[in-house]
Order: structure tokens, then sequence, then C-alpha cells
């Protein structure tokens, strides 16, 4: 009897050992935590500071995960399952919110709802403010201003002003000029040139700026002639200006030092290139302005080098602007305790209202937030921004953000990706771009709102 | 699998005996060509060593070189090169900054350690157990860990994972019992194979001497035991340490980041990858490795032989 | 003694016990369960019938052959990586044993990259592989071939060590007197191979034919960091492609949880041939 007592008691204790953990992380759920699934790799530094700082002004518990770059669905799902789930997520469309809308807490009374200055840069979803957006952001071509200007002041310029680059004509035949007169550039100016325009890297770092941005513009400009919603999209799409999006992807890929059939090898770095002087325009937004102009990255270029151009499109370019929105919408979990959820609105509040959250946001993340607390010294210094709020004030029309329709994000790029890297190297036709890019677009919407049911 | 001589001494003495017949024929010859074959198959690792010093530009660029001009064309320029080439430390403290690495390497050696010390316990126990007390009950653990080696972890993962974490078992803590329970099969039926080839006898008269059976079983069955623990703790060991993907989905990755998981995400995490901080890892990841490996070469080949006889 | 040990229970065979339930019979048969079901978390399922397993194959009423594709290029990498792995193990290993100078240096070497973890290991060959292949415009996955070969070189490079040490095990348990008697019989080295040597192998080299043939068949690690599938999903070892199908796409959890589970089939299968090999070996000798 004695023995079987201390057996039993013995046992109890193991397993009281083994699950010493969950005893521990049970108890520090009392005082409310905030969990940030953050969306954007380049400002997961960022993110991690500001936490810390938050922590030790209140003592409130932060953690910030960073998805790997195009994982974000997968974490997202997967920390959801989590007994610790993120507090804040982010949302890129109405489509996300949907799959999320069980996991949506209703913004419109928050604080941070009514700081945000274009209350359409919100997504409204089952008669909720489902998210609000964290920052609206732009993208385009951004091109070393010294460079081209030295350029323009050799014989036999295309162009006499980079400004006068205005249409997609003009801008393929500058980056020809540039990139077959590289030696005479650098002898004349003393630069590293090496090529007009960065690498199109096609490896999974870096082929969304060609599956997901370049190709807004088709998607964007055949919204806009159905009348459909710019960034809701529609079921079905016919690829009337895939003949465009051609014609600039060979102008990246014809005008880059590169070599077309090795642009997957995951070896290029377009941003070095740029940043080091090597090439001339980049195709990507201003959330590079950061990383461009960081120190601690030894690039060459500063900030008074950098500027924006939109992506010429060929199909109304005198007044195109550059593309602008945003697929970064904090989300709040409904689903997450009372307090964890109090504590992530009264964080969300701090970082748009404090000195230390909106100097992380403007400076060392340089976002533009849409919030009007955003004035004086926390006005974006970011110079591709500005370019964007000149040609907004130029009379240009922004370019909507169409590609947060697609269905099944994920997959649909990667068979873009996969038919222009069969393109690219040579081995493949277009049309099968073509075909990835339209009928991929009506199978992968059906497949997504199936899944929907 | 047949043992034709179960006297380790003996087989070994045989080993020796073929060695030296043949031993006359070649041997210089074989010495100096396997001398070239182990440093070409070593050489990838060189070659990240070598790249790890580099500038990240010129990794790509000039991957197997040490300057970006040719002796040719004089020593000047050649050590000039060479200077542009090489930035000395500066991506391994990119490195280690960008993944917290040794914030990394303790939770490995935390995770692999204690997982490992739990298996070789729990499971030599249990395997102990169900070989001496025959009924159904143990004849099904000892059958369903049987089956459970035949299991694939993409089978559980999905669940596994989503089990663990409803559990709170997120944590480097947590998962030693994750790594217990789906470690149990094959350790287990390791530690059952041997305990049935040792004689009864020795544990009765124990018994009889008046040891309760947790004294029988620590004084006399755990240190016969040795050789099957040293076999179960290295092959736990290599696995556990190098495992990706059941941490990356139990762990809350967030905060705990094993090696492997800490390398996989600087792929990601910042896009294009940053490959001198890349080679730097590798490096730092590998040395650790060598480091014990030369430390404990003997148990490691002799676990792999035992391991593979028995598996 | 049986009885005096009986009621140790708890001790002895709870805390494994407990563990096995949570890291595996409670997962394993919710997993089988949920192949069934439509899900996208543990709790929210819905019964779907067979209707995950018919999605592997046909998609949109048209067939998909994602999952074959991967399924015939997994076999055949297996298949490759095993006759590779095996005779390569098996020659080194046969020299190894004939006593040459530095011998025990040249094992340690040949073992080292076993120790090396799969992501480890293929983000070193990614780098060497591309900067040798851009020099012929090409990438690792230029083509499902390139990165096949890819992955077979690391693969292989991986277990050779760790195959080479069994039969090193299994060359070194053959009786010496054996092989001398054969040669006083005049035996050509050919003759002892065929005749003497590779039949006493035959269980050596059951378990490391098997041992290989798993290893490949359930390959992940390498797949994911050397090719990541691409080009495409081309490239996609049936591991990869499963955990693509269950992370990748929201809604398709329950196909990937069923192809999981053709998966096992598969792999159980192997693993019983296997046995059956072993222990019919084992009665012969």
């Amino acid at each position: 009897m004695k023995k079987q007592v201390i057996s039993v008691i013995l046992s109890a204790a193991m397993a009281a050992g083994m699950l010493a953990g969950s005893v521990v992380s049970v108890s520090a759920e009392a005082t409310g935590k905030v969990y940030l699934l953050n969306f954007k790799p380049e400002s997961d530094e960022a993110w991690q500071e500001l936490a810390a700082a938050y922590t030790d002004e209140t003592g409130v518990e932060v953690n910030v995960l960073t998805a790997a770059a195009g994982t974000y669905s997968d974490t997202l799902k997967s920390e959801m399952a989590k007994s610790e789930a993120p507090t804040i997520f982010n949302i890129g469309n109405t489509a996300a919110a949907q799959t999320w809308d069980e996991y949506t807490l209703d913004l419109a009374d928050s604080e941070l709802y009514s700081h945000l200055t274009d209350k359409s840069l919100s997504i409204v979803y089952n008669d909720k403010v489902a998210a609000v957006a964290n920052c609206y952001e732009c993208y385009g071509i951004i091109y070393n201003k010294t460079i081209l200007s030295d350029y323009c002041t050799l014989d036999g310029a295309v162009v006499a002003d980079p400004s006068e680059i205005t249409s997609l004509d003009t801008l393929v035949a500058v980056a020809e000029d540039i990139n077959s007169r590289i030696d005479e550039i650098n002898d004349e100016f003393g630069y590293e040139l090496t090529e007009a325009f960065a690498s199109a890297g096609l490896d999974d770092g870096s082929s969304w700026r060609f599956s997901g941005h370049l190709a807004n513009m088709p998607l964007y400009y055949e919204f806009k002639d159905d009348g459909a919603d710019l960034v809701a999209g529609e079921p079905e799409i016919k690829g009337t200006y895939l003949d465009n999006y051609k014609k600039v992807w060979d102008m990246y890929v014809g005008t880059s030092a590169a070599d077309p059939k090795t642009l997957n090898s995951g070896a290029l770095n377009a941003e070095m290139e740029l940043g080091m002087g090597e090439a001339v325009f980049y195709q990507n937004g201003d959330w590079e302005f950061a990383a461009l102009t960081n120190p601690d990255n030894g690039y060459l270029v500063e900030a008074e080098d950098l500027d924006m151009m939109p992506i010429y499109f060929g199909v109304d370019d005198e007044n195109e602007g550059l593309c602008v929105g945003t697929e970064n919408y904090w989300a709040v979990n409904a689903k997450a305790p009372q307090e964890d959820i109090d504590a992530t609105l009264e964080f969300l509040n701090w970082v748009i209202t404090s000195d230390t959250g909106r100097e992380a946001i403007t400076d060392k993340m340089g976002l533009s937030a849409p919030f009007d607390t955003f004035t004086d010294d926390f006005a974006s210094k970011n110079a591709f921004a500005a370019s964007a709020a000149q040609l907004m004030a130029d009379g240009k029309t922004s370019v909507a953000w169409s590609f947060n329709a697609t269905p099944n994000v994920d997959t649909w790029r990667k068979d873009v990706v996969t038919a222009l890297t069969a393109y690219t190297d040579g081995t493949g036709e277009w049309d099968a771009v073509v075909t990835a890019f339209v009928d991929g677009w009506a199978e992968q919407w059906k497949l997504a709102e199936e899944a929907a049911e | 699998m047949a043992k034709k001589n179960n006297d380790p001494a003996a087989k070994k003495r045989k080993g020796a005996d073929v060695s030296t017949v043949r031993k006359a024929k070649h041997g210089g010859l074989l010495t100096a060509i396997f001398a070239i074959i182990s440093i070409v198959w070593i050489s990838p690792v060189l070659i990240v060593l070598l790249n790890s010093f580099k500038r990240k530009a010129y990794i790509f660029r000039n991957p197997f070189g040490l300057s970006t001009v040719s002796i040719t064309k004089g020593w000047d320029k050649w050590t000039a090169g060479v200077k542009k080439t090489f930035v000395g430390l500066l991506n391994y403290t990119n490195a280690i900054k960008k993944t917290n690495f040794f914030r990394s390497f303790g939770y490995s050696l935390f995770i692999t350690v204690g997982s490992v010390l739990l298996i070789v316990l729990c499971c030599s126990m249990c395997a102990w157990y169900i070989t001496r007390v025959k009924n159904l009950a143990t004849q099904g653990i000892y059958l369903l860990c049987l089956f459970s080696m035949i299991v694939p972890f993409q089978m559980v993962m999905f669940t596994l994972s989503k089990f663990a974490n409803m559990l709170h078992l997120s944590n480097p803590l947590g998962i030693i019992i994750v790594y217990l329970g789906f470690g149990a099969g094959l350790a287990v039926f390791m530690f059952t194979g041997f305990v049935k080839s040792i004689s009864i006898e020795i544990e009765e008269a124990a018994m009889i001497d008046g040891c309760t059976p947790i004294q029988t079983y620590f004084q006399v069955v755990l240190p016969i035991m040795k050789p099957t623990v040293v076999t179960v703790a290295i092959l736990d060991a290599m696995w556990i340490w190098n495992d990706y993907l059941l941490p990356a989905l139990v762990l809350n990755v967030n905060k705990y980041k094993t090696i492997p998981i800490a390398v996989q995400f600087l792929k990601q995490s910042h896009g294009q990858i940053d490959w001198g901080a890349m080679m730097a890892v590798l490096v730092l990841a590998i040395v650790p490795i060598i480091v014990f490996y030369l430390i404990a070469q003997k148990y490691i080949i002799e676990g792999v032989m035992a391991g593979a006889v028995k598996g | 003694m049986e009885k005096a040990i009986k009621k140790y229970w708890p001790l002895f065979v709870l805390p494994t016990f407990a563990a096995f339930v949570i890291g595996f019979i409670v997962p394993f048969a919710y997993g089988i369960f949920l192949s069934f079901c439509k899900f996208t978390t543990v709790v929210d399922w819905k019964w779907t019938g067979l209707e995950n397993y018919t999605k592997i194959f046909f998609v949109n009423r048209k067939l998909d052959t994602t999952f074959l594709h991967s399924l015939w290029y997994t076999a055949l990498f297996t298949v490759v990586t095993v006759v590779i792995i095996n005779v390569v193990a098996f020659t080194i290993a046969m020299l190894l044993t004939k006593g040459i100078r530095g011998t025990n240096l040249f094992r340690t070497v040949f073992f080292l990259p076993n120790l090396i973890g799969g992501i480890v290991l293929s983000y070193i060959w990614l780098m060497i592989f591309n900067s040798v292949l851009q020099h012929f415009s090409k990438t690792i996955v230029s083509t499902e071939w390139y990165a096949f070969w890819g992955m077979v070189i690391v693969v292989s490079w991986q277990q050779i060590g760790y195959m080479m040490i069994i039969y090193i095990a299994g060359i070194q348990n053959i009786p010496g007197e054996l092989i001398e008697a054969a040669r006083i019989d005049g035996a050509s080295p050919a003759q002892l191979l065929k005749s003497v040597t590779l039949p006493l192998l035959m269980p050596t080299i059951t378990v490391c034919t098997f041992l290989s043939l798993t290893n490949g068949f359930k390959l992940f690690d390498q797949n994911l960091a050397l090719t990541g599938g691409n080009p495409g999903r081309l490239s996609q070892l049936l591991a990869l492609n499963i955990y693509d199908t269950m992370y990748g796409k929201t809604g398709w959890e329950g196909v990937g949880q069923a192809k999981a589970v053709i998966f096992f089939i598969l792999v159980a299968v192997i693993s019983i041939i296997q046995n059956r090999l072993t222990t019919s070996k084992e009665v012969q000798q």
C-alpha cells in the first residue's frame, strides 16, 4: 500500500513537472498583452524597438512577430490557431476581411479610427470597420536622380532633363540608351554603373514586384475600362493590357546587366545594385527609402539622389501618377480575451499619438501614416512619398492597388511567375504568361469562392 | 538482424585480421586518393567558411576567388582586390544581430538536451515495464510504438501542432513533451529489444535482496542498458538538433527560434537574401556540430552502427 | 517479480504514454478523421466525406496532375538516391576496411555532412550550385531536372557517410577466416565479392536500402530550402506538396490532410515490405 502511494505521488510529481510550462503561461495572461503579427519584413526591427519602448513605459507586454516575406497568410493562419493568437493582425483587402470576418473587431468606435484622416483608408465589411490602414504607400520606378541628370548632359542623350520622361516610349528609349553607353557614362562622371534597370529577380524574395506590383497596371486599367471596383476586382479578366505589361517587362530585363536566364537564382540583389550606384532605375516602393538611406547598409546613394516616377504603361501616361494604396490594415482580434483587446487598442493609440510611436513610424519605418496626429515634425520625410504628393498636387491620377483583388494570391502569382520565368529564360512562350494571368485568374477566383462557402 | 558474434572484442579482432591481410597492396596510393576525395568532400564547408568573410556583393560574383582582380595583374593590384573583397567579421556581427544567434543556440541546446534526457529516461523505464509485465495493455503500447515508427510527420503535423498549442506546449519546455511523444516509438522499440536480451535472474536476485522495483531499475537495469542509452541519445540528438518542421509548427516562432528556424527565417524575412549574413550563420551553425562531433565521435559512430542494426 | 512491478505503472509507463497520446495517438486519429472534413482550424470542421480525396486529383472538374507529378517525381528521386547512396557508400566502406593509413580520419570526414541538418546543408549547396551554374546561364531551379540533380547531390553528400558507417560495421562482422579460406581456394577479388562478401552482407544491404528509401520518400527540409518546389511546383516532393497544400491556400487544409493520409499509406507499405524482407533474410541465415 505504502509503495503504491509513493509511486502515485512520484508520478504526479513528474506529471506536474511536465505541465509546468503551461501553468506559467496561463498565469501571465491576467494583465492584458499585445501581440502584433507584422506584415512588413523591412520594418521588423523598428517594431521590435517600439514594442520594447512601450513595455518599458507601461509594463504591458508587447510581442511582435514578423512573418517571412510571402508567407503572411500561412503564418497568420497557424498563429491564429494558437492559444496566444495575435491580437493585431494585418489584412490586405476585402477578401481577407471576409476570410477573417469572425476575428475582426469593429473599430468604428476606436480612437484609432477617429484619428484616420481619410476614412476610405479602412476596410468596411459586414457592417463593421474591420480594419484601419496604418500607412499608405506608393510605388513606381525609383531612380537615381543624380546619375540620370548627368546622363542628360551627354551629347545625344534622349532627354535633356529627367522631368522630360513622361511616357513609356521615352522611358524605354532612355533606358536603352543608358544601357548601351555605360562605359561612356562611367568614364565621363566616374560612376560604377553596370546597367540601366536593376535586376528583375524572379526568385521568391523578389518576384512579387512583377507578379504583384507590375501586374497591378494591366489589372487597374482593365478594371477601370469595365467600370469595376478598382480594388475589389472582377471574377474574370481579359488581359487587354498584357502587351503593355510585356513591353515594360522586356525593358526591365533588356536593360539590366543580370543574365535573363538566371533571374530566379536568388543571388541577385536589386536594392544593392541601386544603392551602390550600379543601376539607375529600380521598380519598387517608398518603403525602400529607409533601407536605401540607412547608413548601416553602407550604400552610396543619399536621400537627395533618390526620386520616383510612375510606372509609365503606355495607356494613359500623361495623367498617370504613382501607385498609391496599402495592403496594410490593422485588424484587432475579436476573439482575444477582453483585457488583451483593451491593451491592444491602447497600444495602437499610443503608437499613433506618442512621440516615440510617431517617430518610429515616420523616421525609422519611413512610412506615411494616414492619421491626423502626423503633422509637423512627424510628417513623412520619405522622398518617394513626397513625389507621390507632388504628382497628386500636379493633378495626376494615382493608380489604385488593384492587385489587392487577386484571388488565392500566392497560387496565382506563383503560376504567373513560373510562366514569366520560362518566357524570360527562353524556354517558354509569352502566351503561357497570358494564360496564367487570364485563365489562372478566373480559375482561382472560382476556387476561392468555393473554399469560402 | 542475425548476429554471428556477440562479443565485440572478438569482432574487432576479426576486423583487424581482415585489414592486416589486405594491407599489403596499394596502401599508399589509396591513402593519397582518399586524401584528395576527403578534401573535395569537405570543400563545400570550406567554401562557405571562405565566403563568410567576403563582402556580400562579391560572394556570387567571385565565390571561389580571393581577389577582385587576377594575380597576373601584379601583386599590388591583387592585394588591393583582396582588401576590397574581404570585410573581416562584418557578416558575423550582422548575422548575429539579425538572427539573434546566441538565443537560437540556447533554445536549440535546451530543447535537444531536455528532450534527449526525457526520452532516454521515460522510454527506457516504459520499455522495461512493458517487457517485464505482460498483459494486453503493455502489448498494445508496444504495438502502437511499432506502428508510430512508420507514420510520417506530415500525417500528424497539422493536428499535432494545433493540439500542442491548445495544451500550451508552444514553448521550449512544452516542445520537450511533444518530442517525447513523437520520439517514443523508436526509443521504446530499441530499449525493448535490449531488455528482452538481458536475463531476468539478476533483477530477480535484486528484488529478493529487498530492492524495490525503482531501486532495481536504477541500480541494476539502467546500468546494463548503457549502450542502448547512448545509441538512443545519439540518434535522437541528431534528429532533434537539426529538426526544422516540427519546431517551426509547434513553437511560438515569434519568441523561440531554434537554429534551423533562424536560418530559414534569414532567407525569407528580408525578401532577397543577405548572402553575407547567410554565409556567417551557416558557419556559426556548423561549428558547434563539428566540435561536438570531434569530442563524441566514438559514441556517435557506435550509436549509428547499433541503431541501424536494430532499426 | 511481475506482480511486484505491476502496480508501478504510473511511474514507469504513464509519463511516456501520456506524451505518446498527445504527441502521436490523438493527432494521428484526429488527422485521419479530418481528412474527411472541411476545416481551417481543428475545432470548426464540417464532414464532407470523400470530397478532399477527389479534390486531390480533380480541381474545377479538371484533372489536376500536381499531386501525381510529385508522386512520380518523388519515386524517381528515391530510386536514384537509393542507388547512388548505397553503391558509393558500399564502395567507400570496402576501401576503408582495407586498413589503409588515415582510415579513421577519412571515416570522420565522410560522416561529417550527416550531422549537419538539412536546412543548413541546403543553403551551403544553394550558394555553391548557383555560383557554378551562373557561368552556364542556369540556376538550380532553371528546370525541374536541375532541381532534381541538385537535391540528389545534397542528399547523397549527406547520407553516404551514414550508410558507409553501417556498411563498415557489416563488413567487419564478416569472419576473417571465411575470406581467408576463399582466398586460399584461389577465389579472385571479383569472385570473393560476389560469392562471399555480398551474400553475407545482405542483411546490411537491406537495412541501408530501406533507410535510404524512406529517407528519400520523406525528404522535406532539403526540398524546402534548396528549391522551394520551383520552378512552379515542378520540384515539389510529396512532403512539400502536402505542406504547400495544407498551409498555402485557405480552404484546402482538408485536401492537404487527405494527401497526408495517402502519403502515410505509401510509407507504411514500404516499411512493411522492409520488415518482411529483413525477417525472412534473418530466417535464412
